[in-house]
């Protein structure tokens, strides 16, 4: 799963949300790092509504501004739970692995 | 939003299917001026340009889930590495026989030439690590200065015949255009990220495509290669490339990644041997109607389903 889809689908695992606010919760859960435009989110939705992993929760008109909501189905939601769990396990693997790293010193004026 | 703005918004929003912009049109302008508001110019810029992309991309069928853009995004490895290679082996080629050339206007001459090889190159490494938005900057860079180098030949003061001058330098710079614009069109989201497969594939190609190219000396023997073997060279891969139409991946995405080369290096003979383009027609219009079936008979049929051959 791509950084933008993970990032989209946690965005929603809460609560439904409509495009701008998932604009905003992907920035807040990268913290700044992703800025999502809007173009490259409605391709990203549209991806999703294909697939399955999302569909729209419901349709208002908000001060006289068109508004759709997004929310997981339960197949995205599966996805997202096993793209966790895997993420979880190589982070896992990852801290084990630094824990018993045995660091060797830097050898001056060798070739790297 | 101001008057340019939301002119600009509807510009933008214009690119869209129609259908979609009327079920949707409303929802983006509304998110876009939330995401703007304070904004500078510049990140308005941005925005509207990938607001349009994303709408020129579902005008032409080159989205992530769009058969146009898989056929793409799973060409893109063998077209980064077709480039790259053929790139490579025009340097070389043009190395052995002129070497490097010395100062003044014979560098300056060559600047574009080498460009485009370079950035040819270097788009293909970039590939091969995954750097996709990378690889896909440098094969433009590399289509610019082949189109540079087309017009500054073809408009040369000694130059009796640009059309003939365009279409012979065509052979050697147009598969890294038509490249170029393949790798342009694959949807971000539906690249690969490399595994040894794509690498494979990558360095297979990059091998392959130069040794192709210049073991039988395809560019400079046309007299020898009857025509129809040379049409044959353009349809096949062509029709190849369409049977994307049904789902049939593994037999498309090679046809499209050898087309742009096929096409470049086979246009000036036969548009010679033919004694002028016009005559082409008829084997053109053939090739059209082979096509339009070709794609009718995909549409009434449906695209292949699970079973379908696909490479993914």
């Amino acid at each position: 799963m791509q950084e933008p889809t993970l990032l989209l689908l946690t965005a929603l695992a809460d609560a439904p949300r409509h495009g701008y606010a998932l604009i905003q919760e992907i920035a807040a859960i990268s913290d700044g790092r992703v800025k999502m435009r809007t173009g490259t989110l409605y391709g990203a939705l549209d991806r999703l509504l294909g697939q399955g992993l999302i569909e729209v929760a419901a349709e208002e008109v908000v001060d006289g501004r068109a508004r759709r909501t997004y929310a997981l189905t339960d197949a995205g939601r599966g996805a997202l739970a096993t793209e966790a769990e895997r993420l979880r396990a190589v982070a896992t693997e990852a801290e084990r692995r630094l824990s018993v790293a045995v660091v060797s010193p830097r050898v001056r004026g060798a070739f790297a | 939003m101001s008057d340019a703005t939301v002119f600009a918004v509807r510009t933008a929003l214009a690119l869209y299917p129609g259908r979609y912009r009327r079920e949707r049109g409303d929802e983006l302008a509304v998110v876009f001026a939330d995401t703007t508001a304070g904004a500078g110019p510049m990140a308005k810029i941005q925005e509207l340009f990938d607001l349009g992309a994303y709408g020129l991309r579902m005008r032409t069928g080159l989205t992530s889930t769009s058969a146009g853009g898989r056929l793409a995004a799973l060409a893109a490895p063998l077209v980064a590495g077709a480039a790259g290679g053929l790139a490579a082996g025009q340097a070389l080629l043009g190395y052995l026989e002129s070497g490097v050339p010395h100062g003044g206007w014979g560098l300056l001459h060559f600047l574009p030439y080498w460009a485009l090889l370079g950035a040819a190159m270097l788009s293909a490494v970039a590939a091969l690590l995954g750097r996709w938005t990378m690889a896909k900057a440098l094969a433009g860079v590399s289509a610019l200065a082949a189109v540079v180098e087309l017009v500054w030949v073809a408009t040369r003061p000694e130059v009796t015949q640009p059309l003939w001058v365009f279409l012979e330098s065509f052979q050697w710079d147009g598969p890294f255009v038509l490249w170029a614009l393949v790798l342009l069109a694959a949807p971000k989201e539906g690249l690969p990220v490399p595994s040894w497969r794509e690498r494979g594939l990558l360095l297979a190609a990059a091998a392959l495509t130069p040794v192709v190219a210049f073991a039988d000396n395809v560019y400079t023997s046309w007299y020898h290669l009857d025509r129809q073997w040379r049409a044959l060279m353009i349809v096949v891969p062509l029709l190849m490339a369409l049977a994307v139409v049904r789902g049939w991946y593994l037999v498309a995405v090679p046809g499209l990644a050898a087309l742009p080369w096929t096409f470049s290096v086979n246009l000036h003979a036969l548009w010679q041997q033919e004694g002028g383009a016009w005559k082409l027609l008829p084997m053109a219009g053939l090739t059209v109607v082979a096509a339009v079936a070709l794609v009718l008979v995909g549409r009434r049929r449906g695209p292949a389903g699970p079973g379908g051959r696909q490479l993914a």
